[in-house]
């Protein structure tokens, strides 16, 4: 704007009406990129017409008929985890595919955290969040689980300058582990003797040890073989043998959707795609509950 | 609705968890603050001196120091003190998370609470430091005190604004990892979301907060108030006599 328009009688006017012409743009941006660009609402169909549910089968009392609105994590390896391009990729993601396809159901994802992703599902946002998540008794009184299909593997890992190898050597001692994890789970469940320090996310528990805040750190099978790998200074000690079966979570009290997703995952187990998934996925064998309770699974 | 009443006031699961938010969350809450906002005063009012220093030896350091800790998001912040200091070999507070986190907590409070304290300091009039040299006051002495006392008066609802940030960002510190009697309000609120898939408890801290918040805040415009207006005006005994008349210098 020129000098004299700034400093003229109706400057002031000019000033403001500008001003809120550029409060009012920025406003609208940021609305269009906030609003939602798919439809959530129950019984409805994308362009907001009332749609009956699919007469191909029963009432699966899905959030938009005809699919499957999931949640996916972006680092829970090898289940439910992110590619270089943000897409979810992981033995959880593919066996939620699998189980849509079967069910005749497209599948769309959106990524979160674990407890926005627990609590999506609650609220009835969600479908189904897809990763390996522990079925402690305390979320079983606010959510449903899918059958169990994954029992997860911990591995202690320690600092080569003070190994602790067996979860014995470390009663009275504190050991890092990541929020919302079978690890932690674990430990809380199982191991009172041992302070848990619980960290937001793997990078700083592992910092944590690095830098000798902690004894040891608690990780899931995978997790602990990349970081053994990948820092010189840590080391793998023994494997901690889970009880508590990890599965897909579903709202509480559809016993339709959960009926169709179980009956689902047991053909995929019986026919062998279970497998198939697994071994593309997973670095390591199934775990022996995991073929004590799915016999199908034993080649 | 219901279900937004569900997910976000659960009067269960907010009692359920009240003996931990108030036994163990509270506490800790107010130790974070309270001794990371001592630590941001001292620090405040050191590098505020810098700041308005003569000597561009301390003031430029000064600077780039309250630039960076300013700069930098907080949480980036208190994961390099507490996190990055260990991992190099400095670990100067041992195994104490408290210490760390007090250390950065302070270390960014006292960044910002340097240009609030040089905002005061520079904005007491010229004349006062013009009338303390002429007495024969040393530079030292004048700011010492004469115009710090004042510049400090002047912005102390404005470092109180600082210390309500400063509890909330006592929130952060949940990135350094807590044991379970460690835990501030915010991270007891954030277990229970990720154990229940309920954010009712969070809520329930956030309450606390508020419950903290809200009274300083009160407190803090009365003492703002009463520096502003004084004590009140006695009765007419006390009124300075009639100004003796100008006499002409011959």
């Amino acid at each position: 704007m020129s000098k004299s328009l700034l400093r003229s009688r109706g400057a002031l006017r000019v000033r403001l009406s500008a001003a809120a012409l550029s409060i009012a743009a920025v406003t609208l941006a940021l609305t269009a990129c906030a609003a939602d660009p798919g439809s959530n609402t129950p019984g409805t169909g994308p362009d907001g017409s009332s749609v009956a549910p699919s007469d191909s089968g029963p009432d699966l009392g899905l959030l938009v008929p005809g699919k499957l609105t999931a949640t996916s994590l972006r680092s829970q390896v090898p289940m439910s985890y992110v590619d270089a391009n943000g897409e979810p990729i992981g033995f959880a993601v593919e066996l939620a595919k699998e189980v849509a396809e079967r069910l005749g159901l497209e599948i769309e994802f959106t990524l979160d955290d674990v407890a926005a992703a627990i609590s999506g599902v609650v609220t009835e946002k969600y479908d189904i969040m897809v990763a390996a998540v522990v079925q402690t008794e305390e979320r079983q009184e606010t959510m449903d689980f899918s059958m169990g299909w994954y029992w997860a593997p911990s591995v202690i890992i320690s600092l080569e300058e003070n190994p602790y190898p067996d979860i014995e050597d470390l009663f009275g001692k504190t050991v890092a582990v990541v929020q919302a994890t079978a690890q932690e789970a674990q430990l809380h469940a199982r191991f009172p003797e041992i302070t848990a320090q619980v960290f937001a996310d793997q990078t700083a528990a592992v910092t944590a040890l690095k830098g000798r805040q902690v004894d040891a750190a608690l990780l899931g099978g995978v997790n602990s073989l990349t970081v053994a790998e990948e820092e010189p200074s840590i080391i793998l000690g023994a494997e901690v043998e889970e009880t508590t079966p990890s599965g897909f979570v579903l709202p509480k009290g559809n016993t339709a959707l959960a009926d169709a997703v179980n009956a689902a995952i047991q053909d995929i187990i019986d026919d062998g795609t279970f497998m198939e998934l697994w071994d593309a996925e997973v670095p390591f064998p199934p775990s022996e509950m995991a073929l004590e309770t799915f016999p199908a699974l034993r080649q | 609705m219901q279900n937004v009443l569900d997910t976000f006031f659960n009067v269960q699961q907010m009692l359920a968890a009240l003996p931990q938010l108030l036994r163990v969350g509270l506490p800790n809450t107010l130790l974070l603050t309270a001794a990371s906002f001592t630590l941001a005063v001292i620090l405040g009012l050191l590098l505020s001196m810098a700041l308005v220093s003569k000597f561009w030896w301390l003031r430029t350091p000064a600077r780039i120091w309250v630039d960076i800790w300013r700069g930098l998001p907080a949480i980036l912040s208190i994961l390099i003190i507490g996190g990055g200091l260990p991992l190099a070999g400095f670990d100067v507070f041992g195994r104490s998370t408290y210490a760390y986190a007090i250390t950065a907590l302070g270390i960014i409070n006292g960044a910002f609470l340097a240009e609030t304290f040089r905002s005061g300091i520079q904005s007491v009039e010229v004349g006062q430091t013009e009338a303390a040299r002429s007495l024969g006051i040393s530079g030292a002495k004048t700011m010492a005190l004469f115009i710090v006392p004042q510049g400090l008066r002047r912005v102390m609802p404005a470092a109180m604004n600082q210390f309500i940030i400063c509890l909330k960002e006592t929130a952060l510190i949940y990135i350094l990892g807590l044991v379970a009697v460690r835990r501030e309000l915010f991270s007891i609120g954030h277990d229970a979301a990720a154990a229940n898939g309920n954010y009712s408890v969070m809520v329930a801290a956030g309450i606390l907060f508020l419950a903290i918040t809200i009274p300083t805040t009160y407190l803090v415009n009365a003492w703002d108030r009463s520096l502003r207006e004084g004590r009140r005006p006695r009765d007419v005994d006390d009124q300075p006599a009639a100004p003796a008349p100008l006499t002409k210098v011959s």
